[in-house]
């Protein structure tokens, strides 16, 4: 149960300096009111990831998705550009699409056979004006199309803002746009088979973004990739900008005898040994290398309960697809999956203690953990809004 | 289209009910039902009503499949059928 009072103080406490913060209050953690809560003043009336452009390959594929109760349909028009409907229709709000498909022609709800093209326009009222009949005055298909929310894609993921009423995407992203510009106008590709994975954690979304923010836990909880890249060779990003994370400057892959995968071209030379990977608030986790990219989507199930969906992208087309570069796209895959499920035993032991009532948000150090006290920070300011 | 049915009319009829009836629900069908209703339209409707409401169906199922002749051709049928402005 939240209490107002006891909220607004302890966000109080977490919009301190990090050397004197402390960290969100168990109940933004263990409470269903604080999904309810962020849902509102986070989720719907800002940006954030609902799934990738992948999820929809082809012109008229459709996939439906639940955000946060909210029903939605990502889809691919006939232009090939990713378009976000609520997937309801708006005659009696029946959902439209209950599973993932291609329309090659027009979507139709299964209740009264109402019809909206690809590009949302309501395309046919059968019997509206009684049997036979399908046009009436009383609908007007020009006002009646599908409501279409505000999206954006950058680097395949797919984000929206379901209010309407957040800033630009230009401007919500521009920050950490502005940080990965090296990367900006990359051409991406997904390897159909051996490049996602998903997990499904018995923790707060919060907590997955945490720890994928520090560094600090490397060295006891990844104790092979820390063989060789050390806590020392990691570096914070932790300005203030709607995102924070931390870089390494060791990145080496080592695919054995196998080729090297090809890099992204026009790299400045950071990149050779540089790898980075910002959480970009409030649910996208990105890693950025010089040979490959992946970005991961947190799907809120339940206050308690997250879906982390990882998708892995390459430079090019023969890296993503051809033959030769299977085993490097699987072992990377595979090192990758390994990676992050080593880190569940911590955020779910991190719900877990969220449970103790002595425990009120905890502490920060103020040189290890400042990239997870910007992402408090940012939260507190969004929930106190 | 369906050339398969029997030709009695009688008999006909009754096949395409039972075909719009087994294919109901069933997806990547909206070709053989747009016709099948067409079908009922041209050969089985006994009144007006009857058959712009069967050249309904036609049209929806033909919207389905993406078939943009054919719906072209069901709406010019129906605004002569005045069942679309």
């Amino acid at each position: 149960m939240l209490h107002a009072q006891d909220l607004a103080e302890a966000l109080e406490a977490v919009r301190q300096p990090v050397a004197r913060a402390k960290g969100l209050p168990n109940a933004l953690y263990n409470s269903p009111d604080a999904l309810a809560l962020e849902r509102e003043k986070i989720f719907h009336s800002g940006w954030a990831s609902i799934g990738f452009g992948c999820d929809v390959p082809n012109v008229g594929d459709a996939t439906p998705i639940d955000y946060l109760g909210a029903p939605l349909l990502l889809l691919r028009d006939k232009e090939g550009a990713i378009r976000v409907y609520e997937n309801v229709c708006r005659h009696r709000g029946m959902i439209l699409v209950e599973e993932k498909k291609n329309f090659g022609g027009v979507i139709r709800c299964p209740y009264h056979s109402w019809c909206y093209s690809l590009d949302g326009k309501l395309r046919a009222t059968p019997h509206v004006g009684g049997p036979g009949v399908n046009s009436h005055e009383s609908v007007d298909p020009e006002t009646m199309g599908l409501n279409e929310v505000r999206s954006a894609v950058f680097m395949d993921v797919v984000f929206v803002n379901l209010d309407g009423k957040a800033p630009s995407f230009e401007d919500w992203m521009g920050p950490l746009k502005g940080h990965m510009k090296d990367f900006e106008g990359a051409q991406i590709f997904h390897a159909a088979t051996s490049s996602g994975f998903s997990f499904d954690i018995e923790a707060n979304w919060k907590l997955i973004l945490e720890n994928n923010c520090e560094s600090y836990h490397l060295p006891w909880v990844h104790p092979g990739l820390s063989s060789y890249s050390r806590l020392e060779d990691h570096y914070h990003l932790a300005e203030p900008g709607g995102f924070s994370g931390q870089g390494t400057l060791v990145y080496n892959p080592d695919y054995g005898d196998a080729p090297d995968l090809p890099d992204f071209p026009n790299l400045p030379a950071k990149w050779d040994k540089a790898a980075e990977y910002p959480s970009f608030y409030p649910n996208t986790l990105f890693g950025f290398h010089r040979d490959h990219y992946w970005a991961a989507h947190l799907d809120p199930k339940a206050h308690n309960q997250t879906v982390e969906r990882v998708e892995i992208y390459y430079a090019s087309e023969e890296a993503a697809k051809s033959d030769d570069f299977a085993k490097m796209r699987t072992t990377n895959a595979k090192m990758w999956k390994e990676v992050l499920s080593e880190d569940l035993f911590v955020t779910q032991g991190m719900q877990v203690g969220r449970g103790a009532p002595g425990f009120a948000g905890g502490v920060f150090s103020a040189v290890m953990d400042s990239p997870t006290h910007c992402f408090h920070d940012w939260v507190a300011a969004r929930i106190s809004a | 289209m369906t050339g398969s049915l029997p030709a009695s009319p009688p008999d006909r009829r009754k096949k395409v009910d039972d075909v719009l009836t087994r294919l109901h629900g069933r997806q990547g069908c909206a070709f053989q039902l747009s016709a099948l209703h067409e079908e009922a339209a041209d050969d089985f409707a006994k009144t007006a009503d009857e058959r712009r409401f069967h050249l309904t169906h036609a049209w929806v199922y033909a919207l389905v499949d993406g078939d943009d002749a054919r719906v072209i051709s069901l709406e010019h049928r129906l605004k002569e059928a005045g069942g679309l402005t």
